[in-house]
């Protein structure tokens, strides 16, 4: 099956984009393919930036919201209708910027969406300027003579929040992301994807990023048995090296579960419709 | 007497809210009905609050601010509001303060918390009023169930001060019982909201909304619905808005500083044509200002906060009642038009309380225009009157696209002129038929002599406080329900030739903003104003005296 629309792609070419939307159509596909996921379940938020027109593309229902409050639209589509599958992308200015508070909260209250984070360290929509996650003295149109602040370190932000599924990839290795999507996808809680990815246009990082990402998977390093006191030590590695794949995942019961135990009510008790034929 | 109030004042921590609710519902049980007024202020502990229990053989939706009885904890609490002791008041006063009463004693050698003095005034207004004490203790166990014991002896203790001191007794007949129920604002809006289908309630805690959001916790399983508080009022909007997304009737609640944090997702809610209701309790502002007493100074803000054109339903209850009624609607209305829809009210309305006229068991279903199915899902089809068919995400076949930037009718981002004009067109269609719909709804109530030349203005909880003050004056009240769609029609027939008329506006706020707006859409000319901004709601006698002053 084929999950994508007619809708002509507008990002640069050699965009970190195109690799994180190609690793998750495959995902999808395969799953739908195999009756794990049902495509009516599946709903795609989206915040703002360039990854944010990424739900004209994918041929599912779709919010595209505003900037930083991907997380708690996204608890409130679960809660309000826990069968639904909920994806959220958000850019990094979006995430760890803007909606950094929503981020820490959605984490620790273990809320089931699966969040993928397009990690560039830039803001491409508004041309260029610097975000959370930019290197001490990048210079952009509004740090011109370089950024003076630290960065932070998402993955070790996310660890110490609680996440249940802590994963970093690579917009340049779509196999790899592939493999992290899918664990996501299926973890039951909150995940997130932390993905770099080079913007070509205002911070091309490809040719830094190629030679320092290694898969975690390739080590003895085992996300699904460490701990979490050990992931965050993991996940201080930077200089030298840059680990991808998953950091951390435990399942447990999560925010909508224990939320909603006691509710049992079907749509057709609180609508009536205008129309003759029922459908709600 | 048929007629009084009863004060009881003290520390905060001293029961003063808990115990007003029970004298009033003693007073019910009597067969009076009751209005509860709820004077505190932003402390934990200490400071001089009060609460007001107006009793009446009639239904009353205003406190007199005049006692007839007084009790007090402390002697502070009493030296201010002394002066409105009526002329055959009673006052009891703490004894170690000035008093006759040793309400401290009593407490002490009973090793009671402080909060369970108003225990003993209960005993106290059982022997002042030769109340048959069982009747006392049905009262309090009604009230406090496993708890209720202590607050028993409690009140024994205070009967048998009355006994000892031969305290003046007062004449009261006891008739049948009242059986509407005592409620405060917020509950009635809570009631109303499940009632009307709502799902979740999400609120950042905040004076005077929060009381709403503790009702619904406490009741939720017994509602069926779910109750949340998150880390910021940004998140709590966004959550509604996602569950209101996938067809869960939802609402919002807060005040004035949280409608400010909430604008952007406002304008989210409209431009993407979300379903949701949002409650705006006032408060005095702006900025922190005097968050637990009362003021009507966001409705400027209520009829435009969220940037950018979309459209608005703004509903404004006067009192209880209709704090539960209008309620329901706001539900039907968010869900048929898919926009937001504020419910404007304020502390005095939000955290009073009386006995409330109306039908509480309906649950009526909420009227949605969904898509049948015929065609490919378009969530942003074209219709002549702007509202498009509804498909929630989940059922099979339906893709809905939903999106905060422009679009086409199929929810796919465009910044091309043609689509822009489309659905900007549309929205303002929907805005349109809003409009039209509206001249069917009750969007006024008119009181007084229908046919005077002076004519109040007014909306909100002044209501009780109006009402009560043109008894027998020259005057026509004319009560505005929706401030959005504004009812100028509606306005200029009944008011008649404006220029022979009186038009005088009555609000809660310094800049008038009632009166601007009235004047700008319905081009008459307010002649005066009547303002009140000190926190304090209008007191009945004292506003007649200001109406008084300027009759024509």
């Amino acid at each position: 099956m084929n999950i994508s629309t007619e809708k002509k792609i507008q990002w640069c070419p050699g965009c970190g984009n195109f690799g994180i939307y190609t690793a998750l159509k495959r995902v999808l596909e395969k799953n739908i393919e195999k009756n794990k996921i049902k495509k009516e379940k599946l709903v795609l938020i989206s915040g703002v930036g360039c990854y944010g027109y990424i739900t004209n593309y994918y041929d599912t229902s779709s919010f595209h919201t505003i900037l930083g409050r991907v997380p708690p639209l996204a608890t409130g589509i679960k809660l309000g209708n826990p069968e639904l599958l909920v994806i959220g992308f958000a850019g990094d200015g979006d995430a760890y910027a803007e909606g950094m508070s929503h981020l820490i909260h959605a984490a620790r209250r273990n809320t089931d969406i699966k969040l993928i984070i397009h990690n560039n360290s830039v803001y491409g929509l508004t041309a260029g300027q610097f975000t959370p996650t930019s290197y001490k003295g990048f210079k952009g149109p509004s740090t011109p003579k370089g950024s003076i602040e630290n960065p932070i370190n998402p993955i070790t932000l996310m660890l110490i929040s609680q996440a249940s599924f802590v994963a970093r990839g690579y917009s340049g290795d779509i196999n790899h992301l592939e493999y992290i999507l899918e664990k996501a996808i299926f973890h039951k809680g909150f995940s997130i994807v932390d993905i770099l990815q080079p913007c070509v246009t205002f911070n091309n990082t490809y040719k830094y990023y190629q030679n320092k990402v290694y898969r975690l998977e390739d080590s003895d390093y085992n996300g699904f048995e460490i701990t979490r006191e050990n992931a965050i030590i993991k996940s201080f590695e930077w200089e030298e090296k840059i680990p991808t794949g998953i950091f951390y995942a435990r399942e447990e019961k999560t925010f909508e579960e224990n939320v909603r135990s006691n509710l049992n009510y079907s749509i057709g008790e609180i609508f009536i419709s205008a129309n003759d034929k029922p459908q709600v | 007497m048929e007629n009084f109030s009863i004060f009881i004042g003290g520390q905060a921590g001293e029961g003063l809210k808990r115990g007003a609710l029970t004298i009033g519902k003693l007073f019910n049980r009597l067969g009076y009905y009751v209005f509860i007024l709820d004077d505190y202020m932003s402390l934990i502990r200490g400071g001089q609050d009060y609460s007001e229990i107006r009793v009446s053989t009639n239904m009353v939706l205003s406190h007199q601010d005049i006692f007839d009885l007084m009790f007090a904890f402390h002697n502070d609490v009493y030296q201010i509001h002394k002066n409105k002791a009526n002329k055959n008041c009673f006052c009891y006063l703490e004894k170690n303060e000035g008093g006759n009463i040793d309400f401290e004693g009593i407490i002490k050698e009973n090793k009671a918390p402080s909060f369970m003095k108003p225990s003993i005034v209960l005993g106290l207004i059982a022997y002042i009023f030769q109340i048959p004490f069982n009747l006392i203790e049905e009262i309090l166990l009604d009230e406090f169930s496993d708890k209720a014991s202590l607050n028993i002896v409690l009140a024994k203790k205070g009967y048998e001060i009355g006994q000892t001191y031969n305290l003046t007794q007062i004449k009261i007949t006891i008739r049948e019982k009242i059986s509407l129920p005592l409620i405060y604002g917020n509950e009635a809006i809570g009631i109303g909201s499940v009632k009307a289908g709502m799902k979740l309630y999400a609120a950042y805690p905040i004076t005077p909304s929060s009381t709403l959001l503790s009702f619904l916790a406490r009741n939720s399983e017994k509602f069926k619905i779910i109750v949340l508080q998150p880390e910021d009022e940004i998140s709590a909007i966004m959550m509604a808005i996602g569950s209101s997304y996938v067809g869960m009737p939802s609402m919002v609640g807060t005040s004035g500083a949280g409608i400010d944090l909430m604008g952007e997702a406002i304008s989210l809610a409209g431009g993407t044509e979300i379903p949701l209701v949002i409650l705006d309790v006032q408060r005095p502002g702006p900025t922190t200002g005097v968050p637990t007493y009362t003021e009507q100074s966001d409705l400027n803000l209520i009829l435009n906060v969220g940037h950018g054109e979309f459209p608005r339903i703004v509903i404004a209850p006067g009192d209880i009642s209709e704090a539960f009624d209008l309620t329901i609607k706001a539900f039907k209305y968010a869900w048929w038009y898919q926009t937001p829809v504020f419910i404007l009210s304020d502390k005095h309305l939000s955290e009073s309380a009386h006995n409330i006229n109306t039908e509480l068991e309906r649950k009526e279903k909420i009227l949605i225009k969904n898509f049948i199915g015929e065609s490919i899902y378009k969530r942003y089809l074209f219709t002549n009157d702007g509202i498009s068919p509804l498909a929630f995400p989940g059922l099979e076949g339906i893709v809905n696209h939903t999106n905060s930037t422009e679009h086409t009718e199929d929810g796919y981002s465009s910044s091309l002129p043609d689509d822009i004009v489309l659905m900007k067109r549309k929205r303002y269609q929907k805005k349109q038929t809003l409009q039209n719909d509206f001249e069917l709804e009750q969007t006024i109530k008119i009181f007084g002599n229908k046919e005077s030349k002076n004519i109040i203005v007014s909306f909100g909880s002044t209501k009780g406080a109006i009402t009560e003050a043109i008894i027998d004056l020259p005057v026509k009240f004319i009560q505005i329900l929706y401030l959005d769609p504004f009812p100028q029609k509606k306005l200029i027939e009944t008011i008649g030739n404006g220029n022979q008329k009186n038009i005088i506006v009555i609000e809660q706020n310094t800049y008038g903003q009632l009166s601007s707006l009235f004047e700008s859409k319905t081009h008459l000319y307010v002649s005066h104003k009547i303002l009140k901004y000190d926190g304090r709601p209008f007191v009945p006698q004292k506003l007649r005296y200001e109406i008084e002053e300027v009759l024509i």
